[in-house]
């Protein structure tokens, strides 16, 4: 109940940060205008609407992860100092609350923060594609539009669960960055955790490439060894990024809801491992 | 008690004014009472139980400066989250914010979000938030500080109310006209020490009298030289210095009907005076 | 907290550590899989080029950071090509060029991947509907980079030359990348040429029967490599090593050019020239000895009646069939009397190579009846399918087309290839939707492929060559080649 108590002041409180609300605005501003998008913007070989969707999709997706991340590193950035700036934490602490408690109710709080932060974008982005596709039903059901169009208009389904489970997997990685980040903010300061945070994000983003200077020839065996460690230590962003599955369901190679699900096992056990050895910091530390 | 070399004990149902200059280490004293901080060395013991032990922290509370709370609740938000704090149901709380909202004065601001609030009242919320747990042991941190004269004095009362409820109130602060007006007992730090400590009675009632004479003979002077410790001429008038009260009845007794005995002023030694003494001699 | 419960505490970090590592072992074959189904959804539906980008390149282009967001990109790129997923690499180069217009190594790598590396699976023939895009990119480059030979060069030799057959525009471009030097990308300063872009240009002037401004170019390139010698430019970085080896092998191919005049055509002047060029050259021993040998097939034709070895009309004899051997699945196969073993008697070229006396001089059962090693090409389009104007190009790549081309290995006077358009994996090639195919098979001289003994036998470009069915003069003016088309319906390949 204590933690529940502090969960949902930090909830209220990160969502009144007008940096916050501007990232989730802006995002949802920019994936609403992404329905504006053709391929006329698009890299992509003229495939008619499925070509506009990929775009749709992959801006989409984009839009949320990127407004996300932002979301992520601010609040485990400042979550826990602003505690201090205004002397709350010492209110807090000096009541019978556990430090574990605290610890806790803040990373839920955060999590919490994020969820309602993703909900609102990826409502938007799911609504903004299935807009889109009723529009391009609508289109290629006229006769006459139909053959303006030739023949690569293709039937587009209305709903897609790969979105779903795009948004999810969009989520996940938030609530590893943002817990990994509040573990740093007992450490480090903010400007530093900042950019630690945005690194850590961006290695474990790239860590496919950690991986490949593992395996290059003529390596070191001891220095392969270590390369693949880290790989399976590192928070794998990159398996939270799979665009290429997600905007070909005709290509499933894996079942994308047991993927998600695994995903969702591995991103619960790293907040939890970063909760928890939060919690052993934080146990120490003077406040 | 923590710090380097500070040590004392605070007496239930007391006003305890904890003073020194900023920086004296009077935050650390109260931070390492509550469990905030860890003692270097030694060991820091509140109510009978170790610093930061959650049973004792039932029973004690605590104002920080100038603290800001959360600014886009209510005042009523604010106490409800730390009423939830000590595991208190919605029933206890439904009851106990408004109870605290009106000890506090601010009936009327509860549905306010604080953002709206004046340094004063967000201090007042503060001090609710410290009564919650109708606590035994408050500790305020300069809670003074900032304030504009009438904002202090309602603190002020608040504080001494505090003492009729029987509560002990742990006080620190710069501001020594606070700690004159409320306290029972004070203590002195500075640099991480324990100066001087005593009830304020011991601390200030401890000057000297000044036994101003007309025209004394040199017979007197001479007769009551002894019994002061410095003399002065000031005009007509003859001022005798002494600092124990069997000495002012004996001067006394020795000028009644040789002179004119103009004034008999117990000179008080005002806190401040006190403090600067010591902060001074701190310095040599 | 007891120093128990933070034991058990340190104990679930370290369980958890292991979880997450376990897990990991599961998903790591998950995710390669998904990482791997990139490359099938690459050779499924070619152009998906949004498909294998993470949003966030996409959107962090928009901003201000466009360098970083290249440079980010670029090392993204080099991870997909480690994995083969090149239709995952095309959209990224497009993005840091859009980025970095001045990244040479993207245009060049990003055009390479599309005309190389979209590859079916059955043939391991890569797609050519994607050249337009390939050259088209390659120019939007040489737009933004117009004053270094780099993009100039590599658009004619890599993609007109090798891919288009095209020798034409190859010389074209390549004679345009003569004009500029380079510039170091570190240093910002100028930075020399290399010679083997002057040398290619004189090989590509050859190459279109351009003979007298081959020569002349041999003459710039010696020129270039003596100056660089007398500068002392020997070190590397300084636009190429040179040493009197260069040197020797401008007069060697130089003097080539002049005795193929020579022996092909009976040019007893530039036979003269030549001949004084290759003796300049000592090394090596049996380049001497060549030289020596030539010289003597030389005189021994002065005052004699000669019109050159590409004078005397070989029959080409060629005819080339197809059939369909499943559905989908054709075989080309032929025969062409290119070239008999017995056709290099006393020709004078023979004075430098002595293959036909090599193979004469050997045990009967090592001698062969045939020179092989020529190359019969074939072309299979929609029958109105035509390349796009890649000067109006806008990367649009029309994958309705159905288009391929290949060569096949000419053994004893006889070729066979099996072009499989079945595999699954491969229909987004092969969308084979028009009614109407054209299939061409065809040999002529001036192909790429085509090895130098050929042309030593029927010319540059193909003047020996006769046939009573196949000879074609019309199709690539002043050149001769032998050629057979034939009209498929949609039904004859499905």
């Amino acid at each position: 109940m204590i933690i529940w108590a502090i969960a949902r002041t930090t909830v209220g409180d990160a969502l009144r940060k007008k940096i916050l609300q501007v990232f989730i605005v802006v995002a949802i501003g920019l994936i609403v205008l992404s329905l504006s998008f053709s391929q006329t913007l698009s890299f992509s070989s003229q495939r008619g609407a499925s070509s506009d969707f990929m775009l749709l999709k992959s801006f989409g997706l984009g839009m949320m992860a990127l407004a996300g991340i932002f979301i992520s590193l601010i609040l485990g950035v400042t979550l826990i100092p602003q505690e201090f700036e205004r002397r709350t934490i010492y209110t807090i602490l000096a009541k019978p609350v556990k430090r574990y408690e605290f610890i806790t109710g803040k990373f839920l709080g955060a999590i919490l923060t994020l969820g309602i932060a993703t909900g609102l974008m990826g409502i938007t982005f799911i609504l903004t594609i299935v807009i889109k596709a009723i529009g391009a039903q609508q289109l290629s059901a006229s006769p006459t539009l139909g053959q303006m169009l030739g023949s690569t208009t293709e039937k587009v389904a209305i709903f897609d669960w790969n979105m779903v489970w795009g948004v999810i997997l969009v989520y996940l990685q938030f609530m590893v960055l943002s817990s990994i980040v509040l573990l740093f903010s007992l450490i480090f300061t903010q400007t530093v955790n900042f950019f630690m945070g945005a690194a850590v994000y961006a290695v474990g983003f790239m860590s496919t490439v950690v991986i490949s200077l593992g395996g290059a020839e003529g390596a070191n065996v001891a220095l392969q060894l270590f390369y693949k460690t880290i790989s399976y230590v590192l928070p794998r962003f990159d398996q939270f990024n799979i665009p290429n599955q997600l905007l070909h369901p005709e290509t499933q190679v894996t079942n994308m809801g047991a993927y998600t699900g695994m995903m969702a096992l591995y991103g619960l056990l790293y907040t939890l491992l970063a909760l928890v050895a939060a919690i052993l910091i934080f146990e120490r530390k003077e406040v | 008690m923590a710090g380097d070399k500070v040590s004392f004990t605070v007496n239930e149902g007391e006003i305890f004014g904890f003073i020194g200059p900023n920086g004296a280490g009077k935050t650390t004293t109260i931070k390492t009472l509550l469990g905030l901080l860890f003692p270097t060395s030694g060991k820091a013991e509140v109510l009978g139980k170790p610093a930061g032990d959650i049973q004792a922290k039932q029973r004690i509370s605590y104002l920080p400066e100038s603290p800001y709370f959360y600014e886009h609740m209510t005042g009523a938000e604010v106490l409800d989250f730390y009423c939830r704090l000590f595991k208190m149901n919605a029933a206890t709380r439904r009851k106990r914010v408004p109870e605290l909202l009106e000890q506090v004065g601010l009936s009327r601001d509860g549905q306010r979000a604080l953002r709206q609030y004046s340094k004063g009242m967000l201090q007042r919320i503060g001090i609710a938030q410290a009564l919650i747990n109708e606590p035994d042991l408050l500790f305020f941190d300069e809670p003074t500080s900032g304030l504009d004269p009438i904002a202090h004095k309602d603190i002020q009362d608040l504080i001494l109310s505090q003492r009729k409820q029987g509560k002990t109130v742990f006080l620190s602060s710069h501001q020594l006209s606070d700690v004159e007006n409320v306290c029972d007992r004070v203590a002195i730090i500075n640099r991480g020490e324990l100066v001087k400590m005593g009830s304020m009675d011991e601390l200030l009632h401890a000057g000297r009298t000044i036994i101003t004479v007309s025209h004394p003979g040199s017979d007197l002077v001479a007769k009551v030289q002894p019994l002061s410790e410095h003399i002065s001429q000031d005009g007509e008038f003859t001022k005798f210095y002494t600092q124990t009260e069997e000495n002012v009845h004996k001067i006394i007794d020795a000028v009644r009907g040789q002179a004119t005995l103009v004034s008999v002023v117990p000179q008080r030694q005002t806190l401040e005076d006190l403090f600067v003494e010591i902060v001074r001699e701190g310095r040599h | 907290m007891t120093d128990g419960k933070r034991k058990m505490l340190v104990a679930l970090v370290v369980a958890l550590v292991a979880a997450i590592v376990l897990i990991q072992f599961d998903l790591e074959p998950k995710y390669e899989k998904i990482v791997h189904a990139g490359k099938q959804i690459g050779e499924n539906k070619s152009g998906d080029m949004m498909a294998e980008l993470p949003g966030q390149f996409i959107v962090a282009s928009f901003t201000g950071f466009k360098q970083v967001v290249a440079g980010a990109l670029w090392i993204r790129a080099d991870e997909f090509f480690h994995r083969g997923q090149y239709h995952a690499i095309v959209p990224l180069v497009r993005m840091v060029t859009w980025l970095d217009p001045h990244n040479i190594d993207v245009y060049t790598t990003g055009a390479w991947h599309l005309d190389y590396n979209f590859v079916d699976v059955a043939n391991s023939l890569s797609d050519k509907r994607y050249i337009p895009a390939s050259i088209a990119f390659m120019k939007e480059g040489i737009r933004n980079n117009p004053n270094i030979w780099d993009l100039y060069f590599e658009l004619g030799w890599t993609h007109y030359h090798k891919k288009l057959w095209d020798n034409e525009m190859a010389a074209y471009y390549i004679s345009e990348a003569c004009k500029y030097d380079s510039v170091d990308p570190n240093s910002g300063t100028k930075q020399r040429r290399p010679d083997f872009v002057d040398r290619m240009k004189a090989h590509m002037l050859e190459k279109i029967g351009k003979f007298d401004e081959a020569e002349q170019q041999w003459n710039v390139a010696r020129k270039k490599v003596e100056e660089a010698l007398a500068a002392n430019l020997k070190k590397p970085g300084s636009g190429g090593w040179v040493d009197q080896g260069t040197l020797d092998l401008c007069d060697r191919n130089h003097s080539l050019l002049l005795l193929r005049q020579g022996w092909r055509y009976g040019d007893m002047k530039r036979y003269e020239q030549g001949l004084k060029i290759a003796e300049r050259v000592k090394t090596p021993e049996d380049w001497v000895e060549a030289t020596q040998s030539a010289r003597k097939d030389y005189e021994s034709r002065i005052g004699r009646h000669w019109e050159g070895d590409a004078s005397k009309p070989l029959d080409g004899k060629f005819n080339a069939s197809w059939l369909r051997a499943a559905p989908r699945v054709l075989v080309i196969k032929g025969t062409v009397n290119i070239i008999p073993a017995s056709e290099y008697k006393g020709l004078a070229s023979e004075s430098f190579t002595h293959w036909y006396a090599q193979n004469q001089a050997a045990e009967p059962e090592q001698q062969v009846r045939w020179r092989d090693g020529s190359r019969v090409y074939w072309r299979l389009q929609d029958i109105d399918y035509e390349m796009p104007d890649v000067d109006k190009f806008s990367w649009n790549t029309n994958l309705e087309n159905t288009v391929a081309w290949g060569d096949i290995y000419v053994g004893g006077g006889s070729f066979l290839t099996k072009i499989n358009m079945s595999d699954p994996r491969d229909a987004a090639m092969y969308p084979l939707k028009a009614e109407k195919y054209k299939l061409t098979v065809w040999m002529e001289p001036v192909d790429p492929g085509m090895p130098d003994y050929v042309e030593d036998r029927v010319g540059w470009k193909g003047e020996a060559l006769i046939d009573s069915e196949c000879l074609d003069t019309t199709t690539r003016p002043g050149y001769r080649m032998l050629k057979k088309e034939f009209i498929l319906s949609r039904s004859d390949i499905i």
